[in-house]
């Protein structure tokens, strides 16, 4: 059962009882409220009738005051006097209905009035009846007999009991039908909602749900176009990813297998040989180094192997590296300038960190003009060690900025290799830094140059 | 076990002695009486002529009539008891505990003849008994006899709902005749040899009149208006006294003329005549009223409902 009719089954269900209790509801005020006061005011208007009686034999002028007051009023009232009503001949078996009973007859002697609620057979009918006895001496004279018809609220209805019938059923059915429209309204945003998941499931993530109110149903259609967005960019990352892995391996494999080939049908020249096997060692090396990447990114963060943390001056860290980078600096004339805060130490691992300074310098070196300058800063601040890496280079787009540390982004799309780069650098320096609690910040001019800066904790010197 | 079983034994059979041995006040034989026969809480009262109670007996049986068989005993009887009990009155003792048919509306004791008669209403039979209580015959009437008078050797029974009066010989209980009445008829005496008969009147419309009715001609000879429903007699001195129990009037008639009326007690059912004095019975105001030379000289309390009023006058 849909959730819709859930609701209107509901709702039409508490219309129902609601319909119900409001009737017997009704029933109970009229019980109490409209019966009670006909008995108090026939009791009152009884009472005051019954001041012009002075004693002895009811007089025909009683009776006649009694009818005259009948005639104007709503409440019926006449007055008794045969005492064969009065159950007078009680010893006797009389076979008569008589007005009154022994039993009340007994009351109204003592001056008690009665009232009675029922159905009356003199009247054939359900009344409230008030009965003042007119007594003398302790004789019941006569009596003031006082009665109002009780059009029961169920003999109404079944009096025109289809016509209630009816317009119940015809108010129910209305009823029924704007709420049946009502919540069709309401959940129809939950409808393409759930349309939407559906084509999602089927791998449309390019569904998106329009959002016309700020209600729940409205927060659930953004917060779902949000997923969706995300899904939908991750699907994309995910095939960019994949692409560029093939990519990135098709071109040494393609090396290697084009070198081996020509070696293994001797049209390489035997002087060449060793060139070539070297080249094909140094695409080899490239390719190992891309699935070490790879392998490292693709790790998530719980499935990474703990990093070893320990105390490390950084200066020396960075010493080492910038020595071993100095010659492929050299190579693109490129002069690596140091300064150096040597007693900046901080919990690192030494071989991340390398990698880390590494991956910086040999990006730095790559996209520097020639004839520049790398200024290589270390220095503490606020309990912060910072390592920064400045460059005179192409500099990055402030568009891509943001973009830089994502897997396989290359700020020149055309993906040569001429620049050599695997796209995969920044990515895993910015893991590796994470890992190290540090921070990672880029800055960046357009053909002036890019300053990276890394921000580290360092130890206290107390700890 | 065993004990208890003879406790419950000795238990029951005290309770049942008990009630075999129910006994009453006795009434001395010599003192007259005027007794009160109260139904709407089964008890009677008994009255010297001066006012003063000799006894009450508070009976604990549904009794709803009683009546006197000859001086000495009183019969009790109940509409819906199935038997009616002969008590002596001097010794306050249950004489005879008659077996009878549910249904017994009214019993009379006719002192010529020396037997009892007891209506049945639901059988519509009249069944006569010795003064000792033995069953002297059986006779069916009307619908519903109630009222009973013997004259001249018949009884003349009043078929409550019925439209004709039953006349049986007194001694064989033999229907002589059927006298035309109209329904809920009550009340009868005979004045001048005219069988005076009243009643409560048919449906809703109330009785107003006496009918005098020749008893050999059956027929209705004239008629006394003495409104509302006048169903008791009662003969005093040259008069003839009728209780209207509707307007709770007492009226005293001679020579078929109203002499004297009066308003006497609330809703009255019972008259008689004792020690020169007529005595009104009010039902509703459970007071007997003593009337003397046309005057109301005593008041006396009685239990509730007085229905019938019973005389003893012993002759000295």
């Amino acid at each position: 059962m849909r959730i819709s009719t859930k609701i209107w089954l509901f709702v039409l269900a508490t219309i129902a009882v609601t319909v119900l209790f409001m009737y017997s509801m009704t029933n109970y005020l009229y019980e109490r409220l409209y019966v009670q006061d006909s008995k108090n005011s026939m009791v009152e208007i009884g009472g005051k009738l019954a001041h012009m009686y002075e004693g002895g034999k009811v007089t025909d002028k009683l009776v006649a005051d009694v009818d005259r007051y009948n005639s104007y009023s709503n409440i019926n009232v006449f007055a008794v006097r045969n005492p064969r009503e009065l159950s007078a001949c009680v010893p006797f078996d009389i076979d008569y209905d008589t007005l009154i009973g022994p039993e009340e007859r007994q009351q109204l002697i003592k001056g008690n009035i009665i009232s009675k609620q029922g159905y009356e057979k003199r009247f054939d009918r359900q009344v409230i009846s008030v009965v003042i006895p007119l007594v003398d001496e302790k004789r019941l004279e006569g009596i003031l007999y006082l009665y109002f018809p009780l059009e029961k609220i169920t003999e109404l209805a079944s009096k025109e009991v289809i016509f209630l019938l009816i317009s119940a059923i015809v108010f129910l059915i209305i009823i029924g039908f704007i709420i049946f429209k009502g919540i069709g309204f309401i959940m129809k945003p939950l409808r393409e909602l759930q349309n939407a998941a559906q084509k999602m499931a089927k791998g449309d993530y390019s569904t998106r749900v329009e959002t016309h109110s700020k209600d729940e149903i409205g927060q659930l259609g953004a917060t779902f176009n949000e997923m969706a967005k995300s899904i939908e960019q991750e699907d994309q990352q995910q095939r960019q990813f994949l692409e560029n892995v093939s990519h990135e391996l098709r071109t040494p494999i393609s090396y290697i297998k084009g070198y081996g080939e020509a070696i293994l049908s001797n049209m390489i020249k035997e002087e060449e040989k060793a060139d070539k096997i070297q080249l094909i060692v140094r695409e080899a090396g490239r390719m190992e180094k891309l699935t070490n990447e790879l392998l490292q990114l693709s790790r998530t963060k719980e499935q990474q192997e703990p990093i070893q943390l320990y105390p490390l001056p950084l200066a020396e860290t960075i010493r080492d590296v910038v020595g071993m980078m100095t010659q492929r600096a050299e190579e693109a004339s490129i002069d690596l300038a140091v300064t150096l805060d040597d007693e900046v130490i901080i919990n690192a691992n030494e071989v991340k960190m390398k990698q880390i300074l590494i991956n910086l310098l040999e990006n730095a070196i790559r996209y520097s003009e020639k004839d520049t300058a790398i200024h290589i800063h270390c220095k503490q601040l606020d309990e912060k060690a910072y390592i920064i890496v400045e460059d005179h280079g192409i500099g990055i787009p402030k568009e891509d900025l943001t973009h830089v540390t994502e897997r396989f982004y290359r700020v020149n799309k055309a993906r040569s290799r001429v620049d050599g780069g695997s796209g995969l650098g920044l990515s895993i320096v910015n893991q590796l830094v994470q890992a190290h609690a540090g921070h990672l910040n880029i800055e960046s001019e357009l053909n002036k140059g890019t300053v990276i800066t890394l921000t580290f904790p360092t130890i206290e010197e107390n700890e | 076990m065993k004990k208890i079983f003879l406790t419950l034994i000795v238990l029951v059979m005290t309770v049942l002695t008990a009630c075999g041995q129910t006994t009453y006040e006795k009434i001395d034989d010599d003192e007259n009486f005027i007794a009160s026969v109260n139904t709407l809480q089964p008890s009677i009262d008994f009255f010297r002529s001066n006012g003063e109670k000799i006894a009450t007996w508070e009976l604990d049986e549904a009794y709803t009539g009683a009546t006197l068989v000859g001086d000495e005993k009183m019969l009790l009887y109940g509409n819906q008891l199935k038997h009616a009990d002969l008590v002596n009155l001097a010794t306050g003792k249950v004489e005879k505990k008659i077996d009878v048919e549910k249904g017994a509306t009214f019993a009379y004791y006719a002192k010529d003849s020396k037997q009892f008669f007891i209506a049945n209403g639901e059988f519509n039979e009249v069944t006569a008994y010795t003064s000792d209580g033995e069953v002297n015959g059986k006779a069916k009437a009307g619908l519903y006899p109630y009222a009973m008078l013997t004259h001249d050797n018949q009884l003349f029974v009043v078929n409550f709902k019925d439209k004709f009066m039953s006349v049986f010989n007194e001694k064989t209980l033999k229907l002589e005749k059927k006298v035309p009445i109209p329904k809920s008829s009550h009340g009868m005496d005979f004045i001048n040899e005219e069988l005076w008969l009243g009643g409560h009147g048919d449906g809703e419309k109330p009785n107003s009149t006496v009918l005098r009715i020749d008893p050999k001609t059956s027929e209705t000879i004239g008629k006394l208006d003495l409104p509302i429903m006048p169903i008791a007699f009662a003969k005093l001195h040259q008069s003839e006294f009728v209780l209207s129990h509707g307007e709770s009037t007492l009226y005293e008639i001679q020579n078929n003329k109203v002499k004297w009326q009066k308003e006497v007690g609330s809703n009255p059912f019972a008259i008689t005549a004792f020690d020169g004095k007529i005595i009104v019975g009010g039902y509703d105001d459970r007071t007997l009223y003593w009337i003397e030379n046309r005057k109301i000289v005593k008041k006396t309390k009685v239990g509730k409902g007085p229905f019938q009023l019973l005389v003893r006058e012993r002759e000295r």
